[in-house]
């Protein structure tokens, strides 16, 4: 039941050119762990969320799940704008096998979008676009969630339900959390990986590696 | 005992993952048909309204030319025959390309695999294909314009080869336009190219000798000839090769898986 990525590397051709994302990352992520990725613009944090992810396939390297991973949460990449809310909620349901009324239920709870549930995607502010996403990939349980930058959506009161639904009520779930905000990584995760030029430095505290990161 | 347990349970943990892969590609196809033709208008029509313009239009422009009837075969139904399929290798090819990239980001759900996103597509351009097929062939029919296929099997067949082939093409297609930019621009002329020689213009037996025994190389020309033997029964005399057009669907499907396979490499996410 651990999340194992070794050796990751990851290069990607531009225009004749390559270039190197990740050298030789590895990271262990075991049941209810919560791991920080620090590092500036462009250091490969959201890269190597993909490759946990196993959405991207490293150019060397092996990523194992042994347990169930979210999609980034909150990620809105999936909608088709053409769609309503609700298609994209029947779409989950069906290949996640979860209940339709159920999920469908928690979401208009839980992203509080009223009629516009039945709108075309494409109509949403980004506001409610990423409310929408997120009350979607909260409704899936999964072991392990993948949270990319964007944990602070919305209002308070939103932002307060995120934080009860994620971190009081899954409290036993593994995290892998990239983000830039220090204070609040030290106070949820429990070690903290530091991007730079492609390497990765490993923490075991993470009010350190926020100490570092700044300093960069 | 141990052993023919876990036999049944990996048996069990197989079927449980055909199925998942079945509501996958479901769910894919009816995505695909909300956001391709709406659901406030009349969206679904177009998939038979258009191929219906296609033969409406070559028919006219056919009966002009050659009159009703052609080697003794009326038009009307040679054209049906003819262009339905055809509609459905094409839409199929134009539907393959760039296709994953359009909806990489679904990989991030990961019951969806590469092979589905293509895969949807495909059925439900063969859905559409035969959908459109029976509601035209039913529009002549009550006009008394076509006549329902004379040997059922034949016709079957001609459609099951016609099937498989546009599926190894859009297989192949799709992955390959998706790890070579420029393969994209090579689809137009080779679409172009092939279409005098694919079939669907003539029939085997009108062709000089020689011609006659290169035609069933190819396996669009065995399957027009199948679905055209099937249609007119013995009226035509049809020339076709099974073993070479099963053959060369066999290759073409797995090229395509091969390739489908590999294509995730290259793919990079939004």
């Amino acid at each position: 039941m651990t999340i194992v990525a070794s050796n990751l590397h990851k290069v990607y051709e531009t225009q004749g050119r390559s270039h190197v994302v990740l050298n030789d990352v590895s990271l262990e992520v075991p049941r209810g762990f919560k791991l920080a990725l620090l590092g500036r613009n462009g250091a490969g944090k959201s890269t190597l969320i993909r490759l946990i992810s196993k959405i991207e396939l490293p150019t060397r390297g092996k990523v194992t799940h042994g347990m169930s991973v979210s999609w980034p949460l909150g990620f809105g990449g999936t909608f088709q704008g053409s769609l309503t809310g609700i298609d994209n909620v029947k779409f989950i349901s069906r290949i996640y096998r979860a209940d339709y009324h159920r999920l469908r239920r928690f979401v208009d709870e839980f992203a509080e979008l009223g009629a516009f549930l039945y709108q075309p995607v494409k109509t949403y502010s980004s506001g409610m676009r990423a409310r929408l996403a997120f009350a979607l990939s909260i409704a899936i349980e999964f072991d392990c969630y993948l949270i990319d930058e964007v944990i602070m959506v919305g209002d308070q009161r939103f932002h307060a339900r995120c934080q009860e639904h994620l971190f009081s009520r899954r409290a036993d779930r593994a995290l892998v959390i990239a983000s830039h905000d220090g204070g609040f990584l030290a106070q949820t995760c429990d070690a903290a990986i530091v991007l730079s030029q492609g390497q990765a430095r490993y923490y075991d505290n993470v009010t350190q590696a926020v100490a570092d990161y700044h300093a960069l | 005992m141990r052993k023919l347990e876990s036999r049944a349970l990996r048996f069990l943990a197989l079927v449980d993952a055909a199925k998942l892969q079945r509501i996958v590609i479901g769910a894919l196809m009816l995505r695909e048909i909300h956001t391709r033709y709406g659901r406030e208008n009349l969206g679904f029509v177009w998939l038979v309204a258009e191929p219906l313009m296609f033969c409406l239009g070559v028919i006219g422009i056919w009966t002009a030319i050659h009159g009703r009837s052609e080697h003794g075969i009326p038009i009307l139904a040679f054209v049906i025959t003819g262009y339905i399929p055809l509609t459905l290798w094409r839409h199929i090819t134009a539907r393959a390309i760039h296709c994953f990239r359009a909806n990489s980001a679904l990989l991030y759900h990961r019951q969806i695999r590469m092979l589905d996103l293509l895969l949807a597509r495909i059925v439900l351009e063969i859905y559409g294909a035969i959908i459109a097929y029976i509601v035209i062939a039913f529009i002549f029919w009550s006009f008394d314009l076509y006549e329902l296929p004379k040997n059922w099997g034949m016709f079957y067949l001609g459609w099951f080869y016609f099937i498989l082939f546009s599926t190894g093409m859009g297989l192949i297609i799709g992955s390959l336009t998706e790890i070579y930019e420029w393969m994209e621009k090579l689809v137009g002329p080779f679409m172009y190219f092939t279409l005098p020689i694919c079939g669907v213009f003539f029939m085997v037996d009108w062709l000089p000798d020689r011609a006659q025994r290169y035609a069933t190389y190819l396996p669009t020309v065995s399957a027009f000839e199948l679905i055209r033997g099937g249609q007119f029964g013995n009226d035509v005399q049809v020339h076709y090769d099974l073993a070479i057009a099963s053959a060369s669907c066999a290759v073409l499907i797995g090229l395509g898986l091969i390739l489908c396979r590999n294509v995730h490499r290259h793919l990079i996410i939004e």
